[in-house]
């Protein structure tokens, strides 16, 4: 009301200044005395043409009209009368308004567009500044839209400022807590995507959204936005927020990757370790033992009991170092296109003399399509498997391998004729430190090897089980992907 | 052979006091060093005859080392790994290594990788063909240079040997057993296994494309074979 009221004053000093300025002229031209009338109005004219420029419309009016009154009562004969004589003075008079009218209206739109133009630069510049300090804010995507809130305020001069974040599901707000709007309408506009606007109340609430995702929603109270940059402040409000984010996510991504590279750093270290004093152990042991015929018999026996041990003392070692590494998540599988004849037969090999004195009959198709699969964790597991089969069945008895084509995969078995298991076992088997019930005591190991035969299994993402009926010896089989066509050879 | 020198380079006392004790009383002689650094320096003065060198260093570390000491050399590298990753094996012999061995290890197998990184095919200069040029790949048996595709290719001893022996029956489908005591000498003749890695990182070398090989083909069950088309047999 106060503007209102200040525009008012102002306009009446400047229509009493127009009165003074047209007085002003006449009185001059009055006081010289030999103007002619052309002169006279000419000087009206630039009057209403100045006034027109430098004021409004409605001083350029008061002053056409006081004008042409002036200049037909004391210039337009006959002189001291109202009346015009002459109809070409009508002319004048029209000139007089056109002139006015014209020219106040083109300054007033000149005057309108450089006032819209610095108001535009200024929101540009508020603008740009908002968007500086949004990229250069840190931190987490609810912090984020804390500062971002604050900043709204600081450079938008708003009275009151309210963020819903959706992904946090926090409003955050500065400045006067009367917004016209309640939380679940708040909520509700980020929602629906439809903005809300209250001219008379200088408020205004839209949502915030990228690439028509809604992040959330904005309501500003009391700062003078164009539509243009209350969108543009939106946009820069949800690409904050997704920079935060997706840093958020890269340095888990980042943090996670470091923690499983210091995992597989340790255990390297471990193995390093451990397998040092086994090596010095392993070389002296299997130096003196180099030809057992020149040593007398308690010492063959005793060294070769030492090197038994350290072999299982390895085998230990081995088994848990690629337990922990299962377990922490850094098992790496090296895949390559093999085929299962050359996976057995490497595993027998590697088994040779552990397999010393029995019978094992290998039955595998060279020609087998071949797998995808990683050749040293499968040996490991072959290995694991052959070692169950001699553990748990008699010397005697023969140890058979087998592969066969399925419709999406090899299935590879070895098949025993030892004890058995009762069908609880076999659900149990391949648990951690599971050993059979009848074996636990006679029998060597950790009851790892299966457990950890699983794990490589699981992560082929083949499948692994046993078959048995008691008496009658076990079978053990799992499955690998065939390798996709096209690969290499 | 036996009075073969060799270098232990290991940054652990005890394999080093290990292996000169086991590696003594066969005749050989024996210095040691006990980092990468160390080791160029006792390769440069004493000119061993064989390397062995644990991966595992601190400082330089064992497979920087092998590509130094196989830039200057062709002496016999063996390196000791606690890795079995077939990756590493490749990754050991692209250095320069003419083997692993894989810790712990047994004396008896060391001594004969030791036999065997020392044993070259001799050269009998009448029979031999003094150079083989293929399409893209020529061999100069005298000077024991190969160059494919236009570029020289650093081979190992080993690897050289294994060329050699192949192409003097080429054509012909060598038995692994066969081509093992050749090159690897008579503590060898079973590690099917062993000879695959060899030959793949051979062909890796001089093939043009190793997945689809043309010169060094596998024999399946019975060993490798390299082939020279018919019309350069005649060439000496």
């Amino acid at each position: 009301m106060t503007g209102l009221g200040r525009r008012a004053a102002h306009r009446a000093v400047r229509v009493a200044a127009v009165f003074v300025i047209v007085t002003s002229v006449v009185w001059f031209y009055r006081a010289i005395g030999f103007a002619n009338t052309t002169t006279v109005a000419l000087t009206f004219v630039l009057v209403v043409l100045a006034v027109a420029t430098s004021w409004g419309l409605v001083e350029a009016i008061v002053a056409s009209v006081l004008a042409t009154f002036c200049f037909n009562y004391f210039f337009l004969p006959p002189v001291g009368t109202l009346t015009i004589a002459d109809p070409q003075n009508w002319i004048a008079l029209f000139a007089f308004l056109v002139v006015s009218i014209v020219a106040s209206h083109l300054s007033e739109q000149a005057r309108r567009k450089a006032r819209e133009a610095i108001e535009h630069q200024q929101e540009t510049e508020r603008l740009y500044t908002l968007s500086r300090m949004i990229l250069m804010l840190g931190g987490s995507p609810a912090h984020v839209a804390g500062e971002v809130t604050r900043l709204i305020q600081q450079v938008f001069g708003a009275t009151g400022v309210a963020l819903f974040h959706r992904d946090s599901g926090e409003i955050f707000r500065i400045g006067s807590k009367e917004l016209p709007i309640s939380e679940a309408q708040l909520k509700e506009i980020a929602l629906q995507g439809s903005a809300v606007e209250d001219l008379e109340k200088g408020f205004t609430a839209l949502p915030v959204s990228l690439g028509g995702k809604s992040l959330g929603s904005l309501a500003i109270l009391g700062a003078a936005l164009s539509d243009g940059a209350r969108q543009a402040v939106a946009n820069l409000i949800a690409i904050g927020l997704e920079a935060a984010r997706s840093r958020e996510v890269t340095g888990h991504a980042e943090l996670a990757r470091q923690r499983e590279e210091f995992k597989s750093t340790l255990l390297d270290a471990l193995a390093h370790e451990f397998k040092t004093p086994l090596t010095s152990v392993k070389a002296s042991v299997s130096a003196l033992l180099t030809d057992p015929s020149r040593l007398p018999p308690t010492q063959l026996e005793l060294l070769t009991i030492i090197d038994e041990e350290t072999d299982r003392l390895n085998r230990l070692v081995t088994e848990a170092l690629l337990m922990a590494g299962i377990e922490a998540g850094t098992l790496r599988l090296n895949r390559e296109i093999c085929s299962a004849e050359t996976l057995v037969r490497r595993a027998v090999e590697d088994s040779k003399r552990l397999l010393e004195g029995r019978e094992v009959e290998v039955n595998v198709i060279p020609w087998l399509p071949r797998v995808a699969a990683d050749p040293e964790l499968i040996g490991t597991v072959l290995r694991h498997l052959l070692d169950n089969a001699v553990k748990y069945s008699c010397p005697g008895s023969p140890i058979k391998i087998s592969a066969q084509l399925e419709a999406q995969h090899i299935s590879i078995s070895v098949t025993d004729q030892g004890p058995g298991l009762s069908e609880q076992e076999l659900s149990l088997v391949f648990e951690r430190y599971y050993r059979g019930a009848r074996t636990r005591d006679s029998v060597p190991g950790m009851g790892m090897g299966l457990a950890i035969a699983r794990e490589i299994v699981l992560a082929h993402s083949g499948r692994i089980w046993a078959e048995s009926f008691p008496g009658q010896g076990a079978r053990f089989s799992f499955t690998l992907p065939l390798a996709e066509p096209g690969g290499r050879a | 052979m036996t009075q073969a020198k060799i270098l232990i380079v290991d940054d652990e006392p005890q394999i080093r006091r290990t292996l000169r004790a086991a590696l003594v009383p066969h005749g050989y002689t024996v210095s040691d060093a006990r980092s990468g650094e160390e080791a160029l320096e006792v390769v440069r003065e004493e000119k061993p005859d064989l390397v062995l060198l644990d991966l595992n260093m601190p400082g330089m570390g064992g497979l920087e080392a092998c590509r130094l000491i196989r830039e200057r050399s062709d002496i016999a590298i063996i390196v000791l790994t606690v890795r079995q990753a077939e990756k590493d094996k490749i990754q050991l012999l692209d250095a320069g290594a003419d083997d692993y061995v894989t810790k712990p290890f047994s004396m008896p197998e060391l001594l004969a990788r030791i036999r065997a990184a020392l044993r070259r095919l001799p050269i009998s200069p009448d029979t031999a063909p003094q150079s083989l040029e293929l399409e893209d790949l020529t061999i100069d048996f005298a000077a024991r240079r190969v160059i494919a595709r236009g570029q020289e290719v650093r081979v190992t001893p080993k690897e050289f040997d294994l060329l050699r022996f192949l192409t003097s029956n080429a054509n012909q489908a060598v038995p692994h057993r066969k081509l093992l005591q050749a090159v690897w000498g008579p503590d060898y003749g079973d590690e099917v296994e062993y000879l695959r890695v060899f030959i793949n990182h051979l062909r890796r070398k001089i093939e043009p494309n190793p997945a689809k090989p043309k010169y060094l083909l596998t024999e399946p069950w019975v060993g490798y074979r390299f082939v020279i088309p018919s019309h350069l047999l005649t060439k000496s």
